[in-house]
């Protein structure tokens, strides 16, 4: 199962959602019960991997329920694994696609000479902005470095690789860096319920400043994220979602560790970029309780 | 003499099958005439403030008992004056016994026998009669001769059928409401120990030939509401009841003089209308015939006149107080009114404590509707869930209940029977977002019953969705909304409520009772005693609570750190119609970025929208904004001066940006996915 987790290609999420499918693939059983409790206990393990834990939940999730939404027709067991098996492979091309389609729905927002500020990395912004360059279209990055793991270094090279114009700054240097930018476009490692997003430390701050200074900020991400949690603040977080499961392990003393992610409430974004369309903070929820209700 | 004694034939006539509702005053074949119209309307003015009708005026009622509701039967046209009830309950208590044997004797069936012209002249010269004998009387006079009349049109045709039709009308009286037939049944029996003590007291002669008149009448009165009177009149019995009547009309002169010291002021005389005469009639003589039901078997004629009147002051003292209140603000012109209410026009009825007076003269109306419309109008059940519950219970029981008249299909007969009943409790207090949801879930179900139902599948299939509603919607909600702000309440946490809330109540106590840890604030205001309820509750369970009044929850608000509020409506954008008071605690906990939850079932949400509180809202009682320990307050006589106006408004509107969450039972939404639920319970439940 870990072995996928090394493509770097793919995101956590992506990678989870293959590896239910070869749990389904390879791991044989007899009832749909068994195959049910195969995949929990697979969904359990990816949970406590290193790897940030919200998308591989939500996705895990939302993958559960789209397959399982075929199970009570069929009347055999193989007929049902081989429809899940199906269903779990709809899923995930939809997935792969979905970068895509949101990368071409952020394509009309970047116009010539604009300067966008971008935070840590996210594959899915990597996509627009590629598609962006594809498309002739001259324009600035920003980005953060984002500590503690400084991903955004490895943003600014793989932009840097695709011919953008990039610059890396401190995370400190946001403030400094708002009045000159454009638009802030971001990735999300997941939605939550109230429209707000849960990403890399730094994000919330980035969009304080924002506010502030009347500067949009959209955010890219594709609708496997969605989740149905719904944080009222900082501390109401999911203690998963924050802290790696090997800190949570150690029994170290959680106030004191560094937390992964933030939660920036939907007040602070103006749109989301999502495969099911461009949408505002308040109709996440209307699209969560189709795709879950 | 001879139209006298027609009179009382008529008077004590079983009134059952007697009226038609429409034509309950009036002779079926001879409505009055312009200048009779005239003369009574005259009358009434005049008589305003006179009480002594009553005696007549019960007779009437009695007489004129609508078909289905003995209760509410005695629908009578008296005016409607409080003391009235007092009299009446003095007036049977201590006049009818000796009336009661001797006309309930003479009491045929309670058919309505085919009126003749002879009858006819007959009333009319029965009614010139009384109304020359009756000076004092009250408004109700022209009504009471009405009453006469009819009582004498009955009397004479009922003479002969007398024997034949007591089976019948035995029969027949029994049929309706099982409800009534029980309390009938009490009243039988009192009337029957009225009877005979009427009797007892005729024989002693005319010394207490006066007071025994006035009770007999009574008696006769209770017994005519009871509805089960069969009894054979003689000829001389109603000669003798005439000559009662004579004298009792006497005897309530005598009363009303001594009743007008209680009598507090004008009747809205300017206003009454028939039907409103007829009402309040009505409602005094319902009320009147349960007393006297009541007192018919303890109480003896000895100095009835006396005693009756301190008995009712003290009795009814508290509605006198109501009353009294009311009937000065009735006493004001409509200018006055519109001047003191500007702003609020369009939201400003009456505050109206007693709502029985809006029955109309003929209703149907189950006796539980008519229950719950008096405890609405007097917040006995307030609340937006537990106002739900007992409108469903209510309407479960008219359901149970309701008799299918011929030929009619049993969801339009229902219907419209509903239809009254519900304009009825609207009356007494403005539907809040539940109970109208309620009632379009009601009538959806009612609008699909197939259209050659059984009558009793039908009820069953109604009585069943009633009870699903209320286990699903309401009591299983409030389940899930409990375990979901549950996982929102962490230990150490301090939680702020405001008001009384039957939700946020369950939530609290189940969240301790499950271990959680957390201290709570109950912030309430001086005018509304609900807060000071809410903290009665909690600490029964254990909680540990604070209570604030609601100018220092600025200043609490830093200690606290999550704010719970309950809803009684939520609107299409996500605004919360709430106790007054809740927009502003909203405001302070966003301005410390408090997070504001509100617990709300889906039931209340509602597709309207406003964005403020004055399009509609509810004007509460006046009087609950004065300080009531304070004798020396300044608000106390308010009313005497119209430049002051105390304001009580129910509800406010907290709008969607002050509030970060709604927790309903399907998830935790934002305030502006309201639409969403309200497009998803469409297509789950189709309503």
């Amino acid at each position: 199962m870990k072995i996928l987790r090394e493509e770097e290609d793919v995101s956590a999420g992506v990678a989870a959602i293959k590896t239910l499918l070869t749990v389904i693939e390879n791991y044989k059983v007899s009832t749909v019960r068994e195959l049910d409790l195969n995949l929990q206990l697979a969904v359990d393990a990816m949970r406590h991997c290193d790897q940030p834990v919200t998308a591989i939940s939500s996705g895990c999730e939302l993958f559960m329920r789209f397959i399982t939404f075929a199970k009570l027709d069929t009347k055999s067991f193989e007929e049902c694994e081989k429809i899940m098996l199906q269903r779990g492979n709809i899923f995930l091309d939809k997935l792969l696609e979905a970068r895509g389609k949101v990368a071409k729905q952020a394509l009309s927002f970047i116009c010539d000479g604009c300067k966008i500020l971008t935070h840590s990395r996210s594959r899915v912004v990597l996509q627009a902005m590629i598609e962006a360059i594809k498309a002739n279209k001259r324009f600035e990055v920003f980005i953060t470095v984002s500590a503690p793991d400084n991903s955004g270094e490895v943003m600014h090279k793989q932009l840097v690789a695709a011919g953008v114009d990039a610059t890396l700054i401190l995370d400190s240097a946001v403030g400094y860096v708002m009045e000159q930018v454009d638009i802030v476009m971001i990735g999300a490692e997941g939605v939550t319920e109230s429209g707000g997003i849960i990403n890399k430390i730094g994000t919330y701050s980035l969009g304080i400043a924002a506010l502030e200074l009347k500067k949009p900020v959209y955010v890219l991400t594709e609708s496997f994220k969605f989740s149905r949690i719904y944080p009222l603040n900082q501390m109401d977080l999911p203690k998963e979602f924050k802290y790696l499961s090997n800190t949570l392990k150690s029994g170290k003393d959680l106030s004191k560790q560094h937390p992964l992610v933030d939660y920036t409430p939907p007040s602070y974004i103006t749109l989301l970029f999502t495969d099911l369309g461009i949408l505002t903070p308040s109709a996440v929820s209307d699209e969560l309780i189709k795709l879950y209700l | 003499m001879k139209y006298l004694i027609l009179i009382s034939f008529i008077a004590f006539q079983g009134t059952e099958k007697m009226v038609d509702a429409e034509n309950y005053l009036v002779q079926p074949e001879k409505p009055f005439t312009a200048t009779q119209r005239r003369r009574i309307r005259r009358n009434r003015l005049r008589f305003a403030k006179t009480d002594c009708v009553d005696i007549l005026c019960t007779i009437n009622k009695i007489q004129n008992k609508t078909k289905n509701n003995p209760e509410q039967g005695h629908i009578a046209v008296i005016e409607n004056n409080k003391q009235e009830y007092k009299v009446e309950d003095a007036l049977r208590s201590v006049v009818i016994k000796d009336f009661d044997e001797s006309i309930l004797q003479k009491m045929s069936s309670n058919e309505i026998p085919p009126k003749s012209r002879d009858e006819i002249k007959a009333a009319r010269q029965a009614k010139k009669a009384a109304k020359l004998k009756v000076n004092n009387k009250t408004t109700e006079n022209p009504q009471l001769t009405k009453e006469i009349e009819n009582l004498n049109e009955n009397n004479i045709n009922s003479k002969p059928k007398v024997e034949s039709t007591d089976e019948v009308d035995k029969s027949v009286v029994i049929n309706p409401n099982a409800v009534d037939i029980s309390t009938s049944r009490e009243q039988i029996k009192a009337d029957r120990a009225a009877k005979k003590s009427a009797k007892q007291l005729k024989k002693k002669g005319a010394a207490d030939g006066e007071s025994n008149v006035q009770s007999s009448v009574k008696k006769e009165l209770k017994e005519d509401d009871s509805v089960k009177q069969n009894e054979d009149m003689t000829v001389k019995d109603v000669v003798e009841t005439l000559k009662n009547i004579v004298s009792v009309a006497k005897e309530v002169n005598e009363i009303t003089t001594k009743v007008s010291a209680l009598d507090l002021g004008g009747k809205k005389q300017e206003e009454t209308g028939k039907s409103k005469a007829e009402l309040r009639a009505e409602r005094r003589a319902k009320q009147e015939a349960q007393r006297a039901a009541k007192q018919a078997a303890e109480q003896k004629v000895v100095k009835p006149k006396l005693e009756a009147p301190t008995v009712n002051v003290d009795v009814p003292k508290k509605e006198e107080k109501v009353i009294k209140s009311k009937t000065l603000e009735k006493s004001k012109t409509k200018l006055q009114l519109a001047q003191r209410f500007n702003w609020f026009q369009h939201l400003y009825t009456e505050f109206d404590k007693n709502p029985l007076k809006k029955i109309p003269i003929n209703s149907n109306l189950h006796p539980a509707i008519v229950k719950l419309g008096v405890q609405l109008s007097s917040r006995v059940v307030k609340g937006s869930n537990a106002r739900c519950i007992a409108l469903l219970d209510a309407l479960n029981k008219m359901v149970r209940d309701y008799v299918l008249p011929a030929k009619t299909e049993f969801s339009r007969g229902l219907e419209s029977h509903l239809a009254s009943s519900l304009e009825f409790l609207w009356t007494t207090r403005e539907p809040c977002a539940s109970q109208i949801n309620a009632v379009k879930f009601f009538r959806h179900h009612l609008a699909q019953l197939p259209n050659n139902v059984d009558e009793f599948d039908a009820k069953k299939t109604l009585q069943e969705e009633i009870d699903r509603y209320i286990r699903e919607q309401i009591e299983m909600a409030g389940e899930a909304i409990s375990i979901a702000v549950r996982n929102k309440i962490s230990n150490g946490d301090t939680i702020l409520t405001y008001g009384c809330s039957s939700l946020i109540e369950q939530i609290l106590c189940e969240a301790w009772e499950a271990g959680l840890q957390f201290r709570t604030l109950v912030v309430g205001s001086r005018v509304s005693p609900d807060a000071a309820e809410m903290l009665r509750r909690l600490c029964a369970r254990g909680l540990p609570c604070t209570y604030v009044d609601f100018t220092a929850v600025n200043y609490v608000m830093k200690t606290v750190s999550k704010v719970v509020l309950g809803a009684g409506a939520l609107l299409a954008n996500g605004a919360v119609v709430s106790a007054a008071g809740t927009a502003g605690v909203a405001l302070a906990a966003r301005a410390r970025n408090r997070p504001v939850l509100v617990a709300c079932h889906t039931h209340k949400f509602i597709d309207s929208l406003y964005t403020d509180a004055f399009m509609h809202n509810q004007i509460g009682d006046p009087d609950d904004l004065l300080e009531k320990s304070d004798d020396n307050s300044p608000l106390k006589d308010w009313r005497s001066n119209l430049n002051l106006t105390p304001l009580n408004l129910t509800y406010d509107v907290t709008p969607p940006c002050l509030i970060t969450a709604v927790v309903t039972e399907l998830a935790i939404l934002p305030c502006t996915s309201a639409p969403v639920v309200l497009r998803f319970k469409l297509s789950e439940y189709g309503v």
